[in-house]
């Protein structure tokens, strides 16, 4: 029998669930790791979401040993369960068994293309039923406090053309806070174009900007309630239809993850076990300078280099935006492995594959150069001699015409009218 | 506030917002709808072996009703007026 999520427990006995949302690259985890190091926010459990095989985010996440952490792979807005009761029910079960892991709040970082309307309709009372005991605990002891969405300044014009899920992130969240409006390349720098595209899609949500000299992070993620009523017309549409799209018949759990975010969005995963030279990462980084673009929709990793192996680089590069590359002093992890996700639109599996094989290939590249080189030399010295040669007989032919007649052996004159 | 407007700037192209807006309008009047019924519109992806990638469902939302779903295997801002009125006449018939 299916029950209606219901949550019988008053708000202030409740974890609150606050949801932080954003298209890829947006910089979600770098505000959860501004949130991370406030002492106001230290005892926080974070739920962290990857689209793809391989995580990397969790390991750009800095978390000291006291706190937890539940990583999920896949996308949680796919999962036709309810895969982000279940994280709920992980840190609820972990910190019942260990009180040194007790927490008072959850942040859910969701992939950057995950779309809210399923998520949110698992976590707010009255939308998903509940399956079982689990997801009964999940009611009882979690709430819902807020949905915060991270707007690249930079990209999200040209991003929300493209992607509709960019526009739901935005429509539903209460909090949107505007990331990278310090960097230089920002077309709109006051930001009042992309404001005014925000205001058209959400009229109601706070806009907050991270690089604003009052932006005060503990602030953003204070639990407040979220009242999918107050979101508007829109929000609760989508999650109607989300009621009703979820009671159809449907595949495996695994098959309906892989089937919201279309063929045209791939993900490669790649991983190296010996340490790059550094040179073959510059080379690297100079190819992705040269092609990123928006079918890039997001590559970040570690990379081991080999002058000093125990200090990775940290790579980020959002559609054209390759940011510069960052030394970690250590490892995140024990897995010292070259590791780099990307996630693209309309490139196909064997560009994404190239782009990556020239920070592993340089060497073959290197010698395909320099045999290059010694056959384009040789063609020149080829070409320098056929031209010494021309010269040669084009010379020895202009002194035969300049020679007197007289001197012009016979059978030559004989064809001559 | 910098007064100065950018006559090289890049303008808007015209998206989802608008689009939505008008597939909405489009439904409302073929059907005669009040204003009070739900209309909503959703773009999912499909990597469905065999199903298109892209799919734009327009549902009318009506309490107590069995929800009508109109599918295009198209992306919301491809979809025209009289392609979704075609669509509507033929689930209404």
């Amino acid at each position: 029998m299916r029950a209606t999520l219901t949550n019988s427990m008053p708000a202030a006995q409740t974890i609150p669930v606050t949801v932080l949302s954003g298209f890829l690259g947006a910089g979600k985890s770098t505000l959860i790791n501004d949130l991370l190091s406030d002492p106001r926010m230290a005892d926080t459990a974070i739920v962290v979401n990857e689209f793809g095989d391989i995580g990397i985010d969790h390991e750009l996440i800095r978390l000291d040993q006291r706190k937890l952490m539940v990583t999920t792979l896949g996308c949680i807005c796919c999962a036709a369960g309810s895969d982000i009761r279940t994280s709920l029910y992980e840190l609820h079960e972990a910190a019942a068994k260990d009180s040194r892991l007790s927490f008072s709040r959850v942040i859910v970082e969701t992939t950057g293309l995950a779309d809210p309307a399923p998520l949110i309709s698992q976590l707010v009372p009255g939308y998903a039923p509940a399956f079982g005991l689990r997801d009964h605990v999940v009611a009882h002891r979690f709430r819902m406090a807020g949905f915060v969405c991270a707007v690249d300044a930079t990209t999200t014009e040209k991003t929300l053309e493209q992607h509709f899920e960019c526009l739901k992130q935005i429509a539903f969240a209460d909090r949107i806070v505007l990331t990278k409006t310090d960097l230089e390349n920002n077309a709109d720098p006051d930001n009042e174009r992309l404001r005014a595209q925000i205001r058209h899609l959400n009229p109601t949500a706070d806009i907050l900007d991270r690089h604003d000299g009052a932006f005060d992070i503990a602030s953003l993620f204070q639990p407040r309630g979220y009242v999918t009523a107050d979101r508007g017309e829109e929000i609760e549409g989508w999650l109607a239809l989300e009621r009703v799209l979820a009671a159809e018949p449907t595949e495996s759990d695994a098959a309906a993850r892989d089937k919201r975010h279309g063929a045209t969005i791939g993900n490669f995963a790649f991983t190296h076990d010996v340490p790059i030279a550094p040179a073959d990462l510059a080379d690297f980084l100079d190819v992705l300078t040269l092609m990123a673009d928006a079918r890039l929709l997001r590559l970040k990793g570690l990379v081991c280099v080999s002058d000093d192996p125990e200090r990775p680089f940290v790579l980020h590069v959002v559609q054209h935006n390759v940011h510069p590359p960052r030394r970690l002093n250590a490892w995140p992890s024990e897995d010292r492995r070259t590791r780099l996700v990307l996630i693209t639109h309309n490139l196909d599996h064997g560009t994404a594959k190239e782009l990556l094989s020239t920070m592993t290939d340089a060497k073959k590249h290197q010698k395909i150069r320099s045999k290059v080189i010694v056959v384009a030399v040789c063609l020149l010295a080829l070409i320098a001699l056929g031209g010494v040669l021309s010269t040669y007989e084009l010379a020895k032919a202009g002194i035969a015409a300049a020679m007197p007649a007289q001197q012009v052996p016979p059978s030559a004159r004989s064809d001559i009218p | 506030m910098n007064g100065f407007v950018n006559p090289l700037a890049r303008r808007r192209v015209p998206g989802y917002p608008e689009a939505i807006d008008r597939l909405k309008a489009v439904t409302r009047e073929q059907l005669h709808l009040a204003n009070d019924i739900v209309i909503s519109v959703t773009e999912l992806s499909c990597r469905d072996p065999g199903c298109p990638d892209v799919e734009t469902i327009v549902a009318i939302l009506t309490v107590d009703k069995k929800p009508r779903m109109i599918r295009f295997h198209k992306r919301i801002i491809e979809i025209d007026g009289p392609e979704l009125a075609a669509a509507l006449h033929e689930v209404e018939s």
